[in-house]
């Protein structure tokens, strides 16, 4: 019999419009919408993930949450149990970095009170800004490189979710990146559930 | 009386100009009569009848679509004419008069027509103290709602639309729109955020609050109010909601006393204390079941409104299923101040079925719908929201519940075309019961024709239709079709037919007695608790 696999959350955050349900529908559809309209709330997308070297499995839940700003104080208590925030800003409008940030201090906030939660920003749409047939352009938004510098802890991505351009990465970075210890104390706590319920499956017996 | 307002400003003349001459309301109402009076020789077939030589709308030579992108789809980039053109207008606006949402034009024609809609409110200051006020500029009505920071105004040519209500005295038809555009943005603002945003900055721009959903939202609920026709061509059940709004009942689904009974109690037995209300609903668009507090009521519109914005969002989703919502929605009738926080699952009923080995072709959506009164407890709600699920999947009698909700058709009788029937009995919950609703741009405009001139018109003086029953109304207009109305204490049933007006009536009669024998799988579909 095969055990669960542990449950990990990732919450995507930044400015309207910048892609985030586009970039969380091409990983789990692997398809992409022109016309995607604005997400309205908060959805909480649930996938499996094994890692390339099929070492580690986990089942990913998502909160894809709304950029808009009537909708942010809602926000924290998507984060608040999350191991990991997709920080995104579009490549293609730079002003969406400002929000990006915004999101960053407040989970800076957060991870001073509570438990840390890893951090990745993300450029996204970078097919517009990459042109069809020469080499790839690095796309350059002032302040990223710069925040990027002194921010040395934070990874940074760029995607697509027209192309498909690093989505596939991110994840695998996020589940990469799970210490192995975090496996072990789930299948643990797992195991000592199975032997409590046997034993008290033994006892209502007798 | 309403006073009638002579504006002459350029906008209105022109804006007037190309109206049908005369004022075509309603052509025959009967108010008193003996059955024996009504026959009415020549069958006509309703479907023969194009709405362009109805006159309902000017007269134009251009084709169907032509027509109905002439002067019915709304348009943003319109020039002076094409915007003219267009027989429905809607504006929101804040009181220092910063246009927020127009269903037709760019800004800068808003603008012109903002300056000339501040200066109809200036001189009608008085009566907009009260709340709503319809004005009469000849061929033209203007209504005004003033909800202070906001003002909502709609301005109409359209002949279903020129008469009042005769058993109100009211222009209820026009008034109702204005509400629920503005019960729309306090679905998804509330008051205080409105009020808030617009407090020592009387210029803010509301349109930062809002998103491209929004102004979809209000487009196509504009568009459904007026016309029956969605915004974005999927009519699949916009003239439902047309006449849902019409009669004031949400629609109801057809289903075994059993299983409804059934599937009411796996809400009950598993809600948690947070839940306010929970539904059942067949793809957002009929209430299976409901269970609701004692002490409070959710309405009709609350209810209509909160699942038209979990459906247009949900049209987004390719893969509806492996996500659960949670959206902040003010539910203005409930509470226009605050929040509340709605779950939302969706299930393909057709998934959980297997026949042989096989799963059902044509998916069967249900959507659990919860409204919790707390923001944290997504996971707790969520976990209700799985039980029920299982519950439904080792339900016995799935397989009949998928033939009911797959199976709405209503057999109706040779004479009767369609008929809508309001329930008047069961208090908790306003319902009606619509039948196979028309498609096609064309039948759809002319059966909002036909049901909004029967609805306004007097239904008349009470008299006896059967032996059996002293209490009935009985209201009817003969056009090639025959639209009539039966209305009693339990009931309001209003239908479209064609043959002689007795045979009507007595086959409307027969389908009204169907109904009652069948009450309790339409109606009574709400459970109460003690909250
Ligand atoms: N060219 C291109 N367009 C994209 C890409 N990602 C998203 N878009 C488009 O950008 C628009 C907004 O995308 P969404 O995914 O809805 O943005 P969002 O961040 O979820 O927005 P909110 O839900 O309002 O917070 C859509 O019209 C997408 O089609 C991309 O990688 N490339
Ligand atoms: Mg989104």
């Amino acid at each position: 019999m095969s055990l669960p696999c542990p449950s990990f959350k990732v919450v995507i955050l930044g400015d309207s419009s910048v892609g985030k349900t586009s970039l969380v529908h091409r990983f789990t559809t692997s398809e992409f919408d022109n016309q995607l309209s604005s997400t309205i709330g908060a959805a909480f997308i649930t996938k499996e993930l094994e890692s390339s070297d099929k070492s580690k499995r986990i089942n990913l839940e998502i909160w894809d949450t709304a950029g808009q700003e009537r909708y942010k104080s809602l926000t924290p208590m998507y984060y608040r149990n999350s191991k990991v925030a997709l920080v995104c800003y579009d490549l293609h409008n730079p002003s969406t970095f400002d929000k990006a940030l915004y999101w960053i201090d407040q989970l800076k906030l957060n991870n001073e009170t509570n438990s840390e939660i890893k951090i990745y920003l993300i450029g996204t749409k970078s097919d517009l800004v990459t042109s069809a047939t020469g080499p790839p352009v690095t796309p350059t938004v002032p302040g990223v490189a710069d925040f990027l510098e002194m921010n040395s802890g934070i990874k940074h991505f760029h995607t697509s979710a027209k192309s498909g351009e690093g989505i596939h990465d991110i994840f695998q970075d996020i589940i990469n990146d799970i210490p192995p210890d975090f496996f072990e104390r789930h299948y643990e706590s797992l195991k000592d559930k199975v032997v409590l319920n046997r034993q008290f499956q033994g006892k209502s017996c007798c | 009386m309403l006073p009638r307002l002579t504006v002459s400003t350029q906008a209105v003349t022109n804006y007037t100009a190309g109206l049908p001459e005369n004022d075509l309301s309603i052509q025959t109402t009967v108010s008193n009569s003996d059955l024996s009076d009504l026959a009415f020789n020549g069958v006509a077939k309703v479907n023969n009848t194009h709405f362009q030589s109805l006159d309902i709308f000017p007269k134009d030579n251009s084709s169907e679509d032509e027509y109905l992108d002439k002067f019915v789809y709304p348009g943003k980039d319109l020039n002076n004419n094409q915007f003219n053109d267009k027989l429905k207008q809607f504006f929101i606006l804040s009181s220092s008069g910063k246009p927020i949402y127009s269903l037709n034009g760019g800004d800068e024609l808003i603008i012109g027509f903002t300056g000339l809609i501040t200066t109809i409110i200036s001189s009608f200051q008085h009566q907009l103290n009260e709340d709503i006020v319809v004005i009469d500029s000849g061929d033209v009505k203007i209504s005004v709602l003033n909800r202070d920071p906001l003002i909502l105004v709609s301005i109409s040519k359209i002949n279903y639309e020129m008469s009042m209500n005769q058993i109100t005295n009211d222009y209820q038809q026009l008034k109702n729109q204005l509400h629920s555009l503005y019960n729309y943005l306090l679905c998804i603002l509330s008051r205080p955020t409105i009020t808030k945003s617009f407090q020592n900055r009387m210029n803010y721009d509301l349109r930062k609050m809002l998103t491209d959903v929004d102004f979809k939202n209000l487009d196509d609920m504009a568009m459904k109010l007026t016309y029956g026709l969605s915004g974005d061509s999927d009519n699949d059940d916009s003239f439902e909601f047309f006449l849902s709004q019409l009669v004031n009942g949400f629609p109801t689904s057809k289903i075994s006393y059993t299983i409804r009974s059934k599937l009411n109690s796996l809400l009950l037995h598993h809600r948690i204390d947070e839940i306010l209300f929970g539904l059942l609903t067949s793809n957002l668009r009929r209430i299976i079941t409901m269970i609701k507090p004692k002490v409070h009521n959710i309405s009709n519109s609350d209810i209509d409104f909160l699942l038209r914005i979990i459906k247009n969002n949900n049209k987004n989703i390719k893969d509806i299923e492996t996500e659960d919502l949670w959206i902040p929605i003010c539910l203005p009738e409930f509470n226009s101040n605050g929040f509340v926080y709605v779950y939302v699952k969706t299930f393909d009923l057709a998934k959980i079925l297997v026949i042989d080995g096989k799963y059902y072709e044509d998916s069967q959506l249900i959507n659990i719908v919860l409204i919790s009164t707390n923001k944290n407890n997504f996971f707790k709600v969520k976990e209700m929201a799985n039980k029920i699920i299982e519950n439904i999947i080792q339900l016995e009698l799935k397989d009949k519940l998928y033939q009911e909700l797959s199976n709405y058709t209503i057999n109706l009788p040779p004479t009767i075309n369609h008929f809508v029937y309001r329930d008047l009995k069961h208090k908790d919950l306003k319902q009606c019961l619509i039948s196979n609703n028309p498609k096609d741009c064309n039948s759809i405009i002319k059966y909002v024709y036909y049901y909004s001139n029967l609805y306004n018109s007097k239904s008349s003086t009470i008299q006896s239709l059967t032996q059996e029953s002293g209490n009935r109304k009985l209201s009817y207009i003969k056009y090639d079709v025959i639209t009539f109305s039966i209305i009693d204490d339990n009931y309001e049933f209003y239908a479209i037919g064609s043959g002689e007006l007795s045979d009507l009536i007595s086959d409307g009669l027969k389908v009204v007695k169907w109904i009652k024998s069948n009450d309790k799988r339409f109606f009574g579909n709400v459970v109460k608790f003690n909250f």
